[in-house]
């Protein structure tokens, strides 16, 4: 069924496409007799047919084959309904990011189990330790999180997909604020950046939790 | 130096105290900077015909000011700083292409009143349509980065400038030796060879139809991978129009048409680039209607967040941006009322409230645009701003000038608008990756954004009027000229033609071409010709693809059929390489070390660039005002 969709939303779109662009307008067709044949070369130097007996269609609406455009936006139309009543959008977004729910909650909790070492261990490190630990220790975890985002809205909806995403993202951007504050040897702002990303990475595990209990 | 006070750890320099971010310095320097860069961009882009993105160049020239000449020591500082001076250069691409329309329509005799338009009025409009764009925008931040996540190449390339210094040598190496490549490239290639194209098609025997012409250029190579597998529709709509419309057209088509596919340049003029507006309007619109669940959650979960916690300190307050919204239409109103004479109070209310709804809608599609492909297309917005609008004024009945001088002055702040509108996605995007508070960079952009138009306009009107015969300025003047070249009879008095218009924007020296090209399309569109059946049938089916489920992929095939062909190729080459890297190496590598060097393949040549452009503003201006 995904694949007939597919199939009629692609041949739907491309012979509405060529409906639109069959009928040449005036102006351009004026414009290409204008160049031949003394210019017959158009901009990267190709030469050009022979355009002696041109036909210049009726200008304006009458360039589009409306019979044929409606047909083809019907077609599209049913490739749509039938794209969308087949697929399973959990399942699919599951495919691609390769991570479940469960996994998803586990992306943060690693993260926040990162920071609250990188916070315990900060007065020992130099700042460009710090910022070297945060691209080490943090960085594919924030990806994986991310890119298996989608699968929070076709399971608890858009709000609660928005508030998790809220906190996350104020959460990996006060992360890149301590790394921009370490690598210019501001440590104690860069431990107050990490302290507040684990707190908003924390609210937004909590969130998640509080959407699967319902 | 910053910093309350300084001791070394491990060897290393550590601060103590508050971390600058947006200080008086950044903004300073933001001024100077985009106030320079402004001059220089508008100029090239009334010589040249093309306008450069400036955060780059800004970031750039921020470090070395703010770090190597001031001692400052914060990556965020100069992140203001860029924030600053690009919203500064943000006039230069809204200005230039759009008003000098205007003094290029007024060499035609029955036009030559459009040039005396209410020059305060239209910088007022400028700055109002400036900050309009930021205050629709600026609420679509957490729905397109912190939600959607789109990549934004040129945030990114700002990105790896700002985090430069601390990024590590190894970082730095792969970013400066990507800069040094792409602008050798550049240079060799475009101003020593003069290639801007390889014809590979010519080559290998193919048709013209099939349009196989790479663009040199590796800074496209670079925006590609930065998209990445998200930039994969993009290249398809270049490939459905000239991989399988053209020869479908060339085979079964009309022999008019028939012979135009084999002229791929002809073809994306009247053909391929309407349907691409076209669809790009109808896919924004499917766009907008199906985000439309996700901007309510974004703009609730802000409010609910705004009760409760920190996250929401962040961001300016919704209640703020909708008053600004409301404030600007109102002075759009205002504008359009007093633009041109005649202009009754209900044509100026319509013109002013569908120019918002247009300045919303197409910034939307600019900063989504931007956010998957770093490629705006701002005048094709334009020129659809000026159509609604045109098309209202005839309609009301307004006279031929005064649709055109009103059209303009709404149509500029539309253009503004959008051109402020991408410009503060972008550097959102920089700032979310270098840790900065969206409300200050918001605060930035308002701070810098009223200066560009004041310096881009002044600019303007100095190229116009510094070379202008004095018969030309002064009617009087005329007359007496007029009068004594007829008593000269056919004697050396030398004659001023101004329809051939041999001075200031238009004539050789500074063709404008993008203002050209809107004026020609003004001419067309008052006279009635505008190709809206195109338009509806692409807006159909842009419309359709974004209601399809299949993401953002409407905005992506619209911008394919849009963008020149030879820039979807070798946009295509990066999208390739980034998959392959990420499947070969791995997404770290691919993060770690083809980010930095495509980021310099970006800048190399954008520095290029404008280094060819500087010598030829600093000459152009001062041959003007010696003329």
């Amino acid at each position: 069924m995904k694949t007939m969709g597919q199939v009629l939303l692609w041949v739907g779109f491309l012979s509405g496409s060529l409906a639109t662009v069959f009928y040449a307008p005036a102006e351009g067709v004026g414009y290409m007799k204008a160049m031949t044949p003394e210019k017959a070369l158009d901009d990267h130097g190709f030469e050009l047919p022979d355009m002696q007996g041109v036909v210049i269609p009726e200008e304006g609406w009458h360039l589009i084959p409306w019979v044929w455009y409606g047909f083809s936006v019907a077609v599209c139309v049913v490739g749509i309904v039938v794209l969308r009543k087949a697929s399973n959008p959990e399942q699919q977004l599951e495919q691609a990011s390769g991570l479940s729910l469960v996994e998803l909650g586990g992306r943060l909790t690693q993260l926040v189990r990162n920071l609250e070492n990188l916070i315990q261990s900060i007065d020992e490190l130099a700042p460009s330790q710090i910022a070297a630990q945060i691209d080490e220790q943090l960085a594919d975890d924030f990806r994986e999180f991310a890119e298996g985002r989608n699968l929070i809205t076709t399971e608890y909806g858009l709000n609660v997909f928005a508030d998790v995403m809220t906190q996350f993202a104020s959460g990996e951007r006060s992360v890149n604020r301590a790394w921009s504050a370490a690598a210019d040897g501001y440590v104690d702002e860069a431990e107050t950046c990490l302290r507040r990303g684990r707190d908003l990475l924390l609210e937004a595990h909590r969130l998640l939790n509080e959407a699967a209990k319902g | 130096m910053s910093g309350d006070s300084v001791e070394m750890r491990q060897g290393e320099l550590i601060r103590r105290g508050a971390y600058p971010e947006m200080t008086w310095q950044a903004i300073i320097v933001g001024w100077i900077l985009g106030a320079l860069i402004a001059v220089s961009i508008s100029y090239a882009a009334l010589k040249l015909g093309f306008s450069i993105e400036g955060s780059e160049l800004a970031a750039i020239l921020g470090w070395g000011v703010l770090r190597g000449l001031m001692r400052r020591t914060s990556i965020l500082e100069n992140n203001i700083n860029q924030t600053v001076a690009s919203a500064v250069n943000g006039a230069s691409s809204g200005i230039m292409f759009s008003v000098p329309a205007l003094f290029i329509l007024s060499k035609k005799p029955e036009l030559s009143g459009v040039a005396d338009f209410n020059v305060p009025l239209m910088l007022f409009a400028c700055i109002a349509g400036a900050f309009i764009g930021l205050a629709f925008v600026i609420p679509l931040r957490k729905q397109m980065i912190d939600f959607q996540r789109l990549p934004y190449p040129g945030g990114i390339a700002v990105a790896t400038i700002l985090k430069s210094p601390g990024a590590g040598i190894t970082k730095a190496m792969y970013l400066f030796g990507g800069a040094i490549v792409s602008g050798l490239f550049f240079y060799v290639v475009k101003k020593v060879l003069h290639y801007e194209d390889v014809g590979v098609g010519a080559l290998l025997g193919l048709p013209p139809r099939y349009s196989l012409v790479f663009y040199c250029s590796l800074m496209t190579i670079g925006v590609g991978f930065l998209s990445g597998k998200g930039g994969f529709w993009f290249g398809a709509g270049g490939f459905i129009c000239y991989w399988l419309l053209s020869p479908i057209i060339s085979t079964f088509g009309s022999p008019d048409v028939q012979g135009m596919v084999e002229m791929p340049g002809v073809m994306r003029k009247f053909v391929y680039k309407p349907t691409g507006i076209g669809m790009l309007i109808g896919a924004a619109m499917g766009g907008i209607i199906m985000a439309f669940p996700l901007i309510r959650s974004a703009i609730s979960s802000m409010n609910r967040a705004s009760k409760s916690d920190s996250a929401s300190r962040d961001e300016m307050p919704i209640k703020l941006l909708a008053t600004a919204v409301v404030m600007g239409a109102a002075c759009l109103v205002f504008l359009a009322y007093k633009s041109a004479p005649g202009m009754s109070l209900a044509t100026a209310l319509l013109m002013a409230i569908l120019g918002t709804v247009w300045i919303w809608i197409a910034g939307v599609i600019v900063a989504e645009c931007v956010g998957r492909t770093n490629w705006s297309p701002l005048s094709g917005m334009t020129l659809i701003a000026v159509t609604i609008l045109i098309v209202i004024a005839v309609n009301m009945g307004l006279g031929k000038t005064e649709t055109i001088v009103s059209c303009m002055v709404v149509g500029a702040a539309i253009c503004l608008a959008i051109s402020q509108a991408s410009d503060m996605m972008l550097d959102l995007k920089s700032g979310y990756l270098v840790g900065a508070v969206p409300r200050r960079q918001q605060m930035a952009q308002f701070v810098g954004a009223w200066l560009g138009p004041c310096i881009v306009i002044g600019l303007m009107f100095l190229l116009e009027n510094a070379g202008r015969p004095p018969e030309a300025v002064d009617p009087q003047v005329a007359a007496v000229v007029e009068t004594s070249q007829e008593n000269a009879g056919s004697g050396d008095a030398k004659t001023f033609d101004i329809e051939k218009k041999d001075y200031g924007i238009g004539s050789d020296a500074l063709p404008a071409a993008q203002a050209s090209a809107l004026a020609s399309v003004i001419e067309g569109l008052v006279d009635g010709n505008v190709p809206s059946y195109r338009y509806t049938a692409a807006g159909g089916l842009g419309f359709l693809l974004a209601i399809s489920g299949l993401g953002g992929i409407g905005v992506m095939v619209a911008l394919g059929f849009y963008m020149p062909f030879n820039i979807v190729l070798t946009y295509t080459i990066g999208c390739v390489l980034r998959i392959v890297c990420n499947k070969t190496a791995g997404n770290r590598w691919a993060e770690e070390f083809g980010i930095p060097i495509a980021a310099g393949l970006i800048i190399g040549e954008a520095l290029v660039d404008v280094g060819f452009t500087l010598p030829k503003v600093i000459e152009g201006l001062y041959q003007t005002m010696m003329m």
